[in-house]
């Protein structure tokens, strides 16, 4: 498993790749640790270690992986972007902001993937404070686009206008940010019902 | 003349050292058999060829498997296998170079002249064997892991198949543990485990 090999396939457009990768090589990790506890009980207490000093890098490793993960899960849901078309009057306007958005977001992803270090070297201490600075640029364009959605969202007239909109931002919905601003719309949408 | 001596010497062990061995220097054997030099001189020689032995030995001796781990080093589990099997090479060759006449020899003429050396030597002598004993030990139980662990760190494996190890591994670390005289101490178990982890993530 090696920093190459995810780069390639962030790049090559197949994120979905390298996060089934990821998937795996966490699930590896937390099949070792599980090995290693069951014959530490089956050694009777024999096995007086402390396990922070065994794991450390093995840990480190699983969360290096996580946070690869989240990159590759947000890339993924930012690539749906690009099929999306609003409808209704502000309709233009909205699409081109959202394709902006994209835009910014692959500017920032591809910043990030400019980095001179393998990422997936998890003695290099960098990595976590270009990582922080990447999300902070994520949350802020998470941020814009929940004021698009929910623009667009008071903009549609009927119910089925509205559960489209949602339906062609499915994936990004899940999103802490997006999600928290469209709580607020929830209750507009059952009262619609009424 | 003992410019030329002591450089012989260092060759020798230049030489050992080169071919991973640790080899004893013997003393001149004209100086020490000649006639011209009196005891007291020879004695001198040889005590230095002891205290020089004693140095090597001791060398040997501390060489811990931790240390591979240092200097942020990450080695795979197969370096352990490795040191186990240098360590006990290495002192089986010199235990054979300490029972060599040669050598039988110098400890026997400096116990006659009543050298301080001998005592101190003869108990390093008895470190050697126990050092021997656990080091042979060890190498043959962790040959039992020699296959895992080349399963282990082949990369052309897929990474299911690789998890598939993990149990058998751990359970002949555990029978190794259960059943060796030597390799059941946390030190042991956190360098061999720190090591398999090395071989995940790499």
């Amino acid at each position: 498993m090696d920093g190459e090999r995810i780069k390639a396939a962030i790049e090559g457009e197949t994120p979905a790749e390298a996060h089934g990768c990821l998937e795996k090589c966490i699930d590896v990790c937390a099949r070792f640790k599980e090995a290693y506890f069951d014959y530490k009980a089956k050694s009777k207490n024999q096995w007086k270690i402390t396990t922070n000093a065994l794991f450390v890098r093995l840990d480190a490793f699983s969360e290096r992986c996580q946070d690869i993960m989240h990159l590759t899960g947000t890339i993924q849901q930012f690539n749906k972007l690009e099929k999306i078309e609003i409808g209704n009057t502000k309709g233009k306007t909205m699409t081109s902001s959202v394709l902006n958005i994209l835009d910014q977001f692959n500017q920032a992803k591809d910043e990030f993937m400019l980095v001179s270090y393998d990422i997936m070297e998890i003695e290099v201490r960098e990595f976590d404070d270009d990582f922080y600075k990447f999300r902070q640029r994520i949350k802020e364009l998470e941020r814009r686009l929940a004021s698009v959605l929910t623009g667009s969202f008071d903009d549609c007239d009927t119910i089925i206008g509205k559960f489209k909109l949602l339906e062609s931002f499915e994936g990004l919905l899940n999103r802490q940010i997006i999600q928290d601003e469209l709580e607020k719309k929830h209750v507009t949408l059952l009262e619609l019902f009424k | 003349m003992d410019k030329f001596h002591s450089f012989l010497a260092y060759t020798v062990v230049t030489i050992g050292l080169v071919k991973g061995r640790t080899v004893l220097p013997l003393p001149p054997s004209d100086v020490t058999s000649s006639e011209k030099t009196s005891s007291k001189d020879k004695s001198l020689i040889l005590e230095n060829a002891i205290v020089q032995w004693s140095r090597q030995i001791k060398h040997v001796l501390k060489q811990d498997p931790e240390n591979a781990l240092k200097n942020g080093m990450n080695p795979d589990p197969t370096e352990e296998l490795n040191f186990w099997k240098n360590k006990s090479d290495n002192l089986n060759s010199i235990c054979q170079q300490l029972s060599s006449e040669r050598i039988k020899k110098v400890l026997k003429f400096l116990e006659q002249n009543k050298s301080t050396y001998t005592s101190t030597f003869s108990k390093l002598q008895k470190e050697v064997q126990v050092a021997r004993k656990e080091a042979n030990e060890n190498c043959k139980y962790l040959q039992t892991l020699e296959g895992l662990f080349k399963d282990l760190t082949d990369e052309s494996k897929d990474l299911s198949d690789v998890a598939d190890l993990f149990v058998p591994i751990m359970h002949t670390i555990l029978m190794i543990w259960t059943y060796s005289e030597f390799y059941n101490t946390p030190a042991r178990l956190v360098v061999l485990i720190r090591e398999i982890c090395n071989a995940i993530i790499i």
